[in-house]
């Protein structure tokens, strides 16, 4: 930190305002509350669960906040900041894919330009599936698991959600109370808040 | 999870989303006191990464500040 303090110090006073990150101006201009930026910071590291490699979950968040501050992403007047935010994320999540898939499809190509190497190393690159992506996803899935790990009502929830259905369906196919699922759901977030918030870098 | 592990996922954080979107901020703030983390408080370790510098961001200013020493001494030679 002494490192970073003594950087300041140095700069000219007009470049520091790129110091103060994009979530602290957006609450230093009300558009966000704290609260807003703890339930931001545990959608981000959730998200952060399937993004490339080189991304953290803090690259994300910061870039949908400099996004709407910068114009490029406006918030409807409909719309609440922090579901919008959330959206943005799912959308530069995509973006960050997209444009690695393009980068992978154009290795072949070059390499076979310069004759580096035999086709059947070309075709291992094929986009469709992403291996890299079905690992990061494998992985994920498991690390979820291990989190829902003590809560087998929380794990049937997650392996709901996993197949794309809804929370009344869910609660329908595993034949639950209404209050019995809110309990198990409620129990669910608060783990996922307590993983999202610690302060270690994965869970 | 019947679908490509991807595809599971990415329904999965979606729903999880979903669930976030709609707690409420009580228990974001009971998450945070059950880390012995106190979001009133200034520079609360809750928000790391979202106020303040991340792990990430400390590294990049670390590495920028000490190019900038390197490159110091060359620039006032050429001067």
């Amino acid at each position: 930190m002494e490192i970073v303090k003594g950087y300041v110090k140095k700069v000219k006073a007009g470049e520091l305002a790129p110091m103060q990150l994009p979530a602290a101006r957006a609450l230093a201009m009300k558009l966000v509350t704290d609260c807003d930026l703890l339930r931001l910071k545990v959608i981000a590291r959730l998200h952060g669960r399937s993004l490339p490699p080189d991304i953290s979950w803090a690259d994300l968040l910061q870039e949908a906040f400099a996004r709407v501050l910068d114009g490029s992403r406006a918030i409807p007047p409909d719309v609440p900041p922090v579901a919008f935010l959330a959206g943005v994320m799912r959308s530069i999540k995509a973006e960050h894919w997209r444009r690695r898939r393009r980068a992978t499809a154009q290795q072949p190509v070059l390499a076979t330009e310069y004759q580096l190497v035999a086709p059947e190393t070309a075709e291992a690159c094929d986009p469709q599936p992403d291996p890299e992506r079905w690992l990061i996803a494998a992985q994920q899935l498991e690390a979820i698991g291990t989190l829902f790990a003590q809560d087998a009502g929380a794990l049937q929830i997650i392996s709901g959600l996993g197949d794309g259905l809804t929370a009344e369906e869910i609660r329908r196919a595993l034949g639950m109370s209404k209050t019995d699922y809110d309990s198990a759901r409620k129990r669910m977030r608060r783990a996922l808040i307590r993983a999202g918030l610690t302060m270690g870098v994965k869970q | 999870m019947s679908v490509r592990p991807d595809v599971g996922l990415e329904r999965l954080i979606h729903g999880l989303e979903q669930e976030l979107l709609e707690a409420a901020d009580e228990e974001f703030m009971a998450g945070a006191h059950d880390l012995g983390m106190n979001p009133q408080t200034k520079g609360s370790a809750a928000f790391v990464g979202v106020k303040d510098f991340s792990p990430q961001l400390l590294s990049a200013l670390r590495r920028a500040y000490q190019e900038r020493l390197d490159r110091t001494p060359r620039d006032d030679a050429d001067a």
